[in-house]
């Protein structure tokens, strides 16, 4: 028993002593719950609303009502204006402007409430809703928030609507004439006045939905258009959203392997032989860079052929866009990995501290769910991951056949975080904490 | 011509609490000259490692200047003209002997047109030439050490730094390890060697050098450090009857050995004066020699001295 016991010991001190083992014991799961937490808690508070345009083009006091409701939701937040492209004057958004949006993957989702959204001879109301399917998820939310909110918040709507169809059907004089021989039965049978029955307003409330037949009936009542202005003709949709994502993901795991290598290096002794050379300690940093984006590039396309051959992802009709943003995203991706390097003292701690973060990254920057899931504050946060703007690039490029214009400000961060945090990683590197 | 040129050379190793900051190397100065094996001792922690590193630009000086070849340290190019063989140094398993050296030559800017005749001649140097394909994860902790040595060699250095160099390498190993030094001091290099093996540093070293936490505590040639001037081993051509020698009774013999003695005196005054004194009563010296320590001997007093004297 005594030998168990101090075997048992020892394990401990190991257990604790070792600090990578506790901070992915404990930290990354503690960290990754949070976030999931945040997302798909029991609230649902903490998920952030998803951002829909919304444009009202009907004077109808409905259309103003169905406004009202969306804005109550709790799962989605309406855009009505935007800045101007001097960023000076904010302008109300018009159904134009919100296709464009869209379009230039501003936004995924637009609710366009048109000018003949009802009338008084209408015989259901109409809604069109303009989409960016590059989350698909996210779009069937949206979609489906949508619809929840106008069929379930206006019944107010149905009686008028339905009225109306009968008349379109049966023609107003037979409609009257059955309204007539109802309210004489009713009255009769519930001894009802015959004027009272005829002028209640919710007198279709007769009809109790819940049958089998309740969605095709509530369809027809409202018409509600979709129309998908982006990536109708990506070939294989599933797979062109999620690759950029995984890449990024599985890219910064072998990145960070390939810069800290370093700490091979100096445990087998050949950095320290290299050091002994005639070579600079910035040509040691420089050919791991260069190295390291390399395998990179490699990686990423790889990955990205693999797509193409397995799932037909179309990688080669933007192909010189594609190569771009997999170099930038390399860079940025390796800056990562040597300023991990270069900010800790072992292999050990520098695969514990790469692993949390790129958990982090990978979840909050887009690699496993869309960020408009993500609460509005870790929202902000997610933009400052090179996760995020990598994946953003990747979708520009792939989902949207987008050209280099359209990738610029996503270029500009990564490289910016490219060139800041690898100049950065070389001065501490220069102070010769690895060396 | 001085091939290592340091003047107080400090080196301090910071860390998060002030009071825990190590002073590795103490306003240590060292000159070394050109053609010499010059060995640099002392033990664990005394700072020996901490001095190659700053020679050889691993690592940085707190304070002080050095120089090597006559210039400053931080001109990275005069590593071209050095030769370094680390301790346990390890190379990718799956390269040979000729790849690494010819991967090390070049990175050391040395591109002779016969650079196949000199990998084939330092491996027959280090008797490694049959191994020259094999890979090295096939190779013995001992045919690394050859293989370490012929790559401080590749590049044709003047100054060669060895630590550790006989390390896991069998007794007629380090005997032609030891010949190839020689051979290489005979050229003309400068050898400078960091060794626990203290009979293989007095074997072939010029000078000596004794680092203790971070101070210079000795330094000379081998022979006056392993010299002692107050004891001598004296021989007779026969025993000696103590009772007649004034002399040798106030002083006192530490060893005897039929008529070998070892005596110890405080001064040459008074050695004259036992030799007359012998002389004049009827002894004949066979022989009379000062007495030498082993470099051993000499280094364990030399520390525990300093130990004694800092409790």
């Amino acid at each position: 028993m005594n030998n168990i016991i101090n075997l048992l010991k020892k394990d401990f001190i190991r257990f604790i002593k070792d600090k990578t083992a506790v901070l992915l014991t404990f930290a990354v799961p503690a960290v990754l719950i949070v976030i999931f937490g945040n997302i798909f808690g029991g609230s649902g508070n903490s998920r952030g609303k998803l951002p829909v345009i919304f444009v009202n083009e009907s004077n109808y006091s409905i259309a103003a009502k169905v406004e009202e409701k969306l804005d109550s939701s709790g799962s989605l937040r309406l855009v009505r204006e935007y800045w101007d492209d001097g960023r000076d004057t904010v302008l109300a958004y018009d159904t134009e402007t919100a296709k464009r949006h869209i379009k230039e993957g501003k936004i995924s989702t637009a609710l366009v409430i048109p000018s003949d959204f009802m009338s008084d001879t209408s015989t259901s109301i109409k809604v069109q809703i303009y989409y960016d399917p590059k989350n698909e998820i996210e779009s069937s939310i949206i979609q489906g928030s949508l619809q929840q909110v106008i069929m379930g918040s206006i019944p107010e709507l149905f009686p008028q609507i339905m009225n109306n169809q009968i008349n379109d059907q049966i023609g107003i004089e037979k409609n009257k004439e059955f309204q007539n021989e109802l309210a004489d039965i009713i009255s009769e049978t519930f001894k009802v006045e015959k004027d009272l029955i005829l002028n209640q307003s919710d007198s279709v409330s007769v009809f109790n939905f819940g049958s089998s037949g309740e969605n095709n009936f509530i369809n027809d009542l409202i018409k509600i258009e979709n129309i998908q202005l982006v990536g109708q003709e990506v070939k294989n949709p599933g797979v062109t959203r999620i690759v950029g994502g995984w890449a990024m993901m599985f890219l910064l795991f072998s990145l960070t392997g390939a810069a800290t290598s370093l700490f091979e290096e100096k445990q087998e002794g050949s950095l320290k032989r290299l050091l002994c050379m005639p070579v600079k300690r910035s040509e040691i940093i420089w050919s791991k860079y260069i190295f390291s984006i390399f395998v990179g590039m490699l990686q990423l396309s790889v990955l990205f052929l693999f797509a193409w051959v397995l799932f037909d992802v179309d990688i080669f009709s933007n192909f010189l866009n594609l190569m771009i943003v997999i170099l930038v995203s390399a860079a940025a991706a390796v800056s990562f990995a040597m300023i991990i390097t270069a900010t800790t003292s072992s292999l050990q701690q520098a695969n514990g501290i790469a692993t949390l973060i790129i958990m982090v990254m990978s979840a909050i920057g887009g690699s496993w769910f869309p960020v408009s899931f993500l609460p509005d504050w870790m929202q902000v946060i997610s933009k400052f991951t090179l996760t995020y703007w990598s994946i953003e690039a990747f979708l520009q490029v792939l989902w949207r056949d987008g050209d280099i214009a359209s990738i610029a400000l996503h270029l500009g961060i990564l490289t910016t975080i490219a060139v800041v945090v690898n100049y950065y990683a070389i001065l501490l590197f220069k102070k010769g904490k690895i060396f | 011509m001085h091939v290592i040129n340091v003047n107080n050379l400090t080196k301090v190793y910071k860390a998060r609490k002030r009071t825990a900051d190590v002073l590795a190397l103490n306003n240590f100065s060292l000159q070394v000259e050109e053609g010499k094996i010059f060995g640099l001792l002392g033990p664990n922690g005394a700072g020996k490692t901490t001095f190659i590193k700053i020679l050889l630009g691993i690592t940085h000086p707190t304070s002080g200047t050095a120089e090597m070849l006559g210039k400053p340290i931080q001109n990275y190019t005069i590593k071209a003209r050095i030769g370094y063989l680390p301790e346990n140094h390890r190379y990718p398993g799956y390269l040979n002997a000729e790849q690494i050296l010819i991967y090390f030559s070049k990175l050391s800017g040395y591109y002779p047109s016969d650079l196949n005749s000199r990998i084939n001649f330092l491996l027959h140097l280090v008797k490694m030439e049959k191994w020259k394909r094999v890979k090295i994860k096939k190779y013995s902790k001992g045919m690394m050490q050859r293989l370490g040595l012929a790559l401080s060699m590749i590049n044709d250095p003047d100054v060669i730094f060895l630590d550790e160099p006989t390390d896991g390498v069998d007794p007629i190993g380090r005997k032609e390890i030891r010949d190839v030094l020689v051979n290489l001091k005979n050229e003309g290099k400068t050898i400078f060697l960091n060794s626990h093996l203290l009979s293989e540093v007095e074997l072939i070293s010029d000078e000596v050098a004794i680092l203790h936490k971070g101070n210079l505590v000795q330094r000379g040639s081998v022979q006056e450090l392993t010299t002692t001037k107050e004891i001598y081993e004296i021989t007779l051509d026969k025993a000696l009857v103590m009772e007649s020698i004034n002399a040798i009774n106030e002083t006192g013999i530490i060893e005897r050995h039929g008529n070998k003695y070892t005596i110890k005196v405080a001064t040459n005054e008074e050695l004259n004066r036992i030799i007359d004194e012998l002389r004049q009563n009827g002894y004949y010296f066979q022989s009379i020699v000062p007495k030498k320590h082993s470099l051993e001997e000499m280094f364990i007093n030399l520390i525990n001295d300093k130990e004694k004297n800092a409790s």
